[in-house]
């Protein structure tokens, strides 16, 4: 454990700049592509995420809290949104017994 | 207490609001209440604050600064309140005439329909007046302006079934229209060579301009057109003829005590950049003496009784320009009061008339109301005298003083003056010796209905005429005393070097020329019973000339609105329907085109608006690098 | 500090007051901690001594109350207080009860208030989503209705995504200055040659505050959440959660990244964007409320301008802009609710033979079209005069006068609803509709206000 932690500032930081881009994007296409609410939530949840990795990365390279204090506020909201989306799902399938997005398309033009 | 200030027009305001909401919900006893009350009070404040403050005009102005109205970069226009001697003047005018005039209207107007409307424009009326007298700068002085026009307007068209009165009404807003145009271009060019539009301001940079300088002269010939416009002056003068459409009290309020010597009061305000501008203020003098005699002149062979005095108005306006031209602000604004008075009485008392007459307006058919109606005859010989200039009366002391004035800088305006206060004696005489003289020549039935008006109307003239009787006094002369008014007004204007001979001699050749025109009127309209023929009738060319106002209303139609006809038909076919409709109905499709195509963006598909939503943040975050 | 405390401790009261039987009880209480809170606001103002951090208008380097932020905060509480009188006399049926839709609205008004006077990203991002999530909630608030649900989902999609688009941003430019104080990110700003990382995130909460604002081209949401939405959420959303975003927006730029200036060419394209799309897709819509959203991105143009073309005057300018745009807004919203409760449409045949049938009601919804399009003397015109006249003295020019433009075009839907109520004839069985007593305060209020502010806008400009 000891040597993990000194051999991660040896890791550069574009590195862990990198990954969270990579990780949000993935989470990013998810939302675009998945059709199912559910999936969409939880690509979401992987781009607030990375945004955590990123925040602690650079926390950790500064040698500032406020960054890890940061993702405190996140995960907690993230999980207040969370709760507000799974409720708007289970209304939606009350309604339309479906979870599919292209159900609901009836707002446009 | 200065705070009080903003009560002033409020109080109008505020009875406009509940009478034009209130309109068919109220009774007409609680209607004329309020219109009166609102007034009533705007003048109780107004005599308080001028009793209370008069001493503090001296030293500097009262402003009341109520918010900012504009206020953007260099531009600051607030909106505040100004009271000083030129203003507390005309407020006690506005306000105690209009009190006078709102009493009057509720036994004239007893019989209307429509009394809440009449009584709500009346006080829009009052409210935009006071605003106009009462503001510091030129802004907030045009909004009253525009709305003395508008409620001008709007009562001059109150009977709008009748397509007469409404083109009447027509016809004196696009006039004012006219000069209002002038004025605007005025403050433009006040704001673009002074900085701004407050009073204050305004006059300290003018006064470093030069005297006769280009912007100086521009700047006041525009004020002056505007203020042709307002106050009836040649060439605008053509619509307050016309304008008497309305019901009379409006022509005694409007059309001869207030808003026509809007233009007046203009000019004094703005006295500063005038006197830096001596050509304009000649332009002035020769305008406002051709104004006086071409009215008198076409008012004596008038046989309506209120188109008269209309032309008389005129011709006294003419007066009060006259005496601007030659730089006797004071005596312009005391002719204005006792205009005010005199005007006001006769214009009521002709509505009187016309009450007993059943509506009729024609002097041809009356004759011998003295002994129906007394009150009435006497109130109206007192303004008859008052405007002929009888000594004691107070149009006496205002004319002579405008005629000292003329004979002191240019004895040729004070001949044309002197003629025009000659027809003046003569016009009116023949009016009220054809209408209260001699015998009644209308109808059995029309002599049946002759009455002598109620206390709400009778009243009124009787206030009117003592003012009208007394007011002189308040501006004697030289050679008689203490000229209260122009030590209080003390504008800084010309002073008359006259001797006290020649002051004296002046009023014995004006006093004399009105007797000799009262009696030309006597002997022709009593000693002879004369009575004008009828309209068919073939006339001396001169007598035709006049009795069709010299054609003027014939000539501008030739002149100017033939050929606008003209253009704006070869307009409206060629450039309107070819060019701007086709631009217009084009640009209109093509932008209705292009909605109905891209509110298709709008797919309706939360992947399709994240998958667009992608795009445009990496085309902006590549664009950022690029 | 103490209006947040208050309406915080307030939304958890409210909650409880719902099981009184007292239907008014939840009503009075909100409405009292809403004026008591704007009352708190109020006795800070002037009290910003800058040299004293310990001063009650700075809270801990995370909340500052000068006199922008109480103006706006104060503008924000009067805005919830209007919907709250709305909704006492509300005869849609909405599926939440009314207390729960009360402390929703207290929410919001917490999370607007931390939006605009926040010194730190941390209070920012707890803002913007305390404002959020409340505003997912509320555009559902007609469960059994499936054009709500919709709304709520797309919004709520489409927000959460933002969300994580805007802290993606923060950890960027944390990254980069090493704090979320704006007043510590403001000096790596002036620094020369700051890190790239820098620039993406300012871009990323740049976007992040367009899709807030409903700006093109992230304003995909807005007509299909504003329609959705129950009518008053929409109109919440239209004013509200606008005016707290925009500020939001205005202090994150103004204080931080005003040096610099590549960005300013993004938000100009964005304005330019956001006005063509907002006004000539308006004119083709026949509802009523969608054409109003369609609007609203119109007005997020505008209120752009005040961004890009930053001075002295962009917070005056700003005021006076959503003050009008608020209450011109609300006084709508009003009369469009009115009109759907007896209609059962928003179509624009719905409006036919207003003027004759309900001539005061008409007037109002005349008034609150014309000061949205900006014509002299109401509020909307001195709004868009202050904008303009700032943008052109920054030689803004071409922007300008395409925003001018812009504005015909408005004027052109704002007025089928004045042609349609006026010069259109009902059906003749037509009854004339009631007005609810807190419609007829409401719309009384605003319609002063409306005319007020366009007579004497100085009144407000002169504040800050």
């Amino acid at each position: 454990m000891n040597t993990f932690l000194s051999t991660l500032p040896a890791v550069p930081i574009n590195s862990y700049i990198a990954l969270s881009a990579v990780l949000f994007c993935i989470g990013a296409l998810g939302v675009m592509i998945r059709r199912n609410i559910i999936i969409m939530l939880m690509c979401i949840e992987l781009m607030l995420n990375s945004v955590n990795l990123l925040l602690t990365a650079f926390s950790s390279f500064k040698n500032d809290a406020d960054g890890q204090v940061f993702v405190f506020f996140v995960m907690a909201v993230a999980a207040a949104e969370v709760a507000v989306g799974l409720g708007i799902i289970v209304m939606i399938y009350r309604n339309t017994f479906s979870i599919d997005i292209d159900r609901l398309s009836e707002l446009k033009n | 207490m200065n705070n009080l200030i903003v009560l002033i027009p409020l109080l109008p305001l505020l009875g406009f609001i509940i009478n034009g909401i209130g309109n068919k919900k109220l009774s007409n006893g609680v209607i004329s209440t309020i219109a009166s009350g609102a007034i009533f009070g705007s003048f109780v404040i107004s005599v308080v604050l001028f009793f209370t403050l008069r001493h503090s005009f001296e030293q500097a102005p009262i402003v009341v600064h109520l918010f900012n109205w504009i206020d953007f970069g260099n531009f600051h226009v607030p909106m505040a309140f100004q009271l000083d001697a030129l203003s507390s003047l005309m407020l006690l005018i506005i306000t105690g005439v209009g009190f006078l005039i709102h009493i009057f209207s509720t036994g004239y107007m007893s019989h209307e329909t429509d009394f809440a409307r009449y009584f709500a424009y009346l006080n829009l009326f009052c409210f935009s007046m006071l605003m106009l007298v009462l503001a510091n700068n030129f802004l907030v002085m045009f909004i009253g302006w525009e709305g003395v026009g508008l409620c001008s307007y709007l009562l001059i068209g109150f009977w709008f079934t009748n397509k007469e009165y409404t083109a009447a009404a027509r016809k004196a807003f696009v006039m004012n229209r006219i000069g209002d145009l002038a004025f605007i271009g005025a403050l433009f060019m006040m704001y673009q060579n002074f900085g701004s539009l407050e009073y204050e301001q305004v006059f300290k940079v003018a006064r470093t301009f030069s005297v006769d300088s280009h912007t100086m002269t521009i700047i006041t010939v525009l004020l002056f057109i505007g203020a042709t416009g307002k106050s009836a002056q040649i060439p605008l003068y053509t619509w307050l003829p016309d304008a008497m459409a309305g019901p009379t009290p409006v022509s005694a309020l409007i059309h001869a005590a207030t808003m026509v010597t809007a233009g007046i009061f203009m000019i004094v305000r703005s006295h500063v950049l005038f006197n830096l501008a001596p050509w304009t203020m000649d332009l002035i003098a020769v305008v406002g003496v051709l104004t006086a005699i071409v009215a008198a002149a076409i008012a004596i062979t008038q046989n309506d009784i209120k188109k008269v005095l209309a032309y008389s108005t005129v011709s006294q306006l003419g007066f009060m320009f006259l005496a601007l031209g030659l730089g006797a602000y004071s005596a312009a604004m005391f002719h204005v009061m006792t205009h005010a008075f005199f005007k006001a009485l006769l214009f009521l008392g002709s509505g009187s008339v016309i009450h007993a007459c059943s509506g009729n307006q024609d002097i041809r058919t009356m004759g011998g109301l003295k002994k129906h109606m007394p009150i009435t005859h006497a109130t109206f010989l007192v303004g008859c005298l008052a405007i002929a200039g009888i000594p004691f009366f107070s149009g006496f002391f205002s004319k002579d003083e405008i005629l000292a004035f003329a004979f002191d800088q240019q004895p040729i305006l004070w001949i044309v003056a002197a003629i025009t206060a000659g027809l003046t004696a003569f016009y009116m005489f023949r009016l009220y010796f054809l209408t209260f003289r001699g015998t009644f020549r209308g109808t059995h039935e029309q002599e049946y209905h002759l009455h002598e008006s109620p206390v709400s109307m009778t009243v009124p003239l009787i206030i009117l005429a003592i003012l009208a009787s007394l007011a002189g006094f308040l501006g004697l002369p030289h050679v008689m005393g203490h000229n209260i008014l122009e030590h209080f007004l003390s504008v800084n204007g010309n002073v008359l070097n006259l001797s006290s001979g020649a002051e004296v001699a002046l009023m014995v050749v004006s006093v004399s020329i009105a007797t000799i025109g009262i009696f030309i009127a006597y002997y022709l309209y009593v000693k002879r019973s004369m009575v004008p023929e009828a309209d068919a009738t073939p006339k001396a060319m001169t007598y035709r000339w006049s009795q069709n106002k010299f054609y003027v209303d014939e000539l501008y139609d030739y002149l100017i609105l033939k050929p606008i006809h003209f253009i704006s038909k070869i307009m409206y076919s060629g450039i309107e329907l070819l060019g701007i409709d086709a631009l217009v109905n084009g640009s209109g499709n093509m932008v209705t085109g292009t909605g109905n195509t891209i509110k298709y963006l709008q797919y309706g598909k939360t992947s399709y608006y994240l998958f667009a939503m992608i795009i445009f943040i990496v085309v902006i975050l590549f664009s950022l690098f690029i | 500090m103490n209006s947040i405390i208050l309406l915080s401790l307030l939304t958890v009261i409210n909650l409880f007051a719902g099981f009184s039987k007292n239907k008014n009880l939840s009503f009075i209480l909100s409405f009292i901690g809403i004026a008591a809170s704007a009352i708190l606001l109020g006795i800070l103002w002037n009290g910003n001594d800058v040299t004293n951090i310990l001063a009650p208008n700075f809270i801990n380097h995370m909340l500052s109350f000068d006199n922008t932020t109480i103006v706006f905060g104060v503008l924000l509480c009067v805005n919830a207080s209007l919907i709250v009188l709305l909704l006492h006399s509300h005869e849609e049926p909405m599926d939440i009860p009314a207390a729960e839709f009360l402390t929703l609205v207290l929410t919001m008004l917490v999370g607007a208030l931390c939006m605009v006077s926040y010194t730190n990203l941390t209070m920012l991002f707890l803002g913007l989503e305390i404002l959020s999530i409340s505003a997912y909630i509320l555009a559902g608030a007609k469960k059994r209705d499936y054009r709500s649900n919709e709304a709520a989902l797309k919004y709520y999609l489409m927000g959460a995504f933002t969300t994580g688009v805007f802290l993606f941003g923060v950890a960027l430019i944390y990254g980069a200055t090493g704090s979320f104080d704006v007043t510590e990110i403001a000096k790596y700003a002036a620094l020369p040659n700051p890190q790239s990382i820098y620039y993406v995130g300012i871009i990323l909460l740049m976007i992040a505050f367009a899709f807030k604002i409903a700006a093109a081209p992230f304003h995909f949401w807005t007509p299909d959440v504003y329609t959705g939405a129950p009518t008053l959420v929409t109109a919440l959303m239209s004013t509200l959660i606008k005016t707290a975003a925009i500020v939001a927006f205005y202090r994150l730029f103004n204080t931080c990244f005003a040096g610099a200036t590549n960005w300013s060419m993004i938000l100009m394209i964005m304005a330019a964007i956001t006005m063509f799309i907002g006004n000539v897709t308006a004119i083709v819509q026949t509802n009523v409320k969608r054409m109003l959203a369609y609007s609203s991105i119109a007005h997020s143009g505008y209120l752009l301008f005040a961004l890009f073309a930053l001075g002295n005057n962009s917070g005056a300018s700003l005021l006076v802009y959503m003050a009008g745009y608020t209450f011109a807004s609300i006084l709508a919203f009003a009369g469009i609710i009115v009109v759907q409760h007896n209609m059962h449409s928003n179509d624009l045949n719905a409006f036919n033979g207003l003027g004759k049938r309900n001539p005061i009601l008409a007037v109002c919804i005349t008034i609150a079209m014309l000061s949205l399009a900006g014509i002299p003397p109401l509020a909307g015109f001195f709004g868009k005069f202050y904008i303009f006249t700032n943008a052109l003295k920054a030689d803004y020019v071409a922007i300008s006068l395409w925003a001018v433009l812009m504005s015909c075009v408005g004027v052109y839907y704002y007025l089928r609803i004045v042609i349609n109520m006026f010069f259109k004839s009902a059906e003749p069985d037509a009854k004339e509709f009631i007005l609810p007593a807190s419609y007829q305060i409401v719309m009384g209020i605003c319609l002063c206000l409306v005319v007020l502010l366009g007579v004497a806008p100085g009144i407000l400009s002169g504040l800050i």
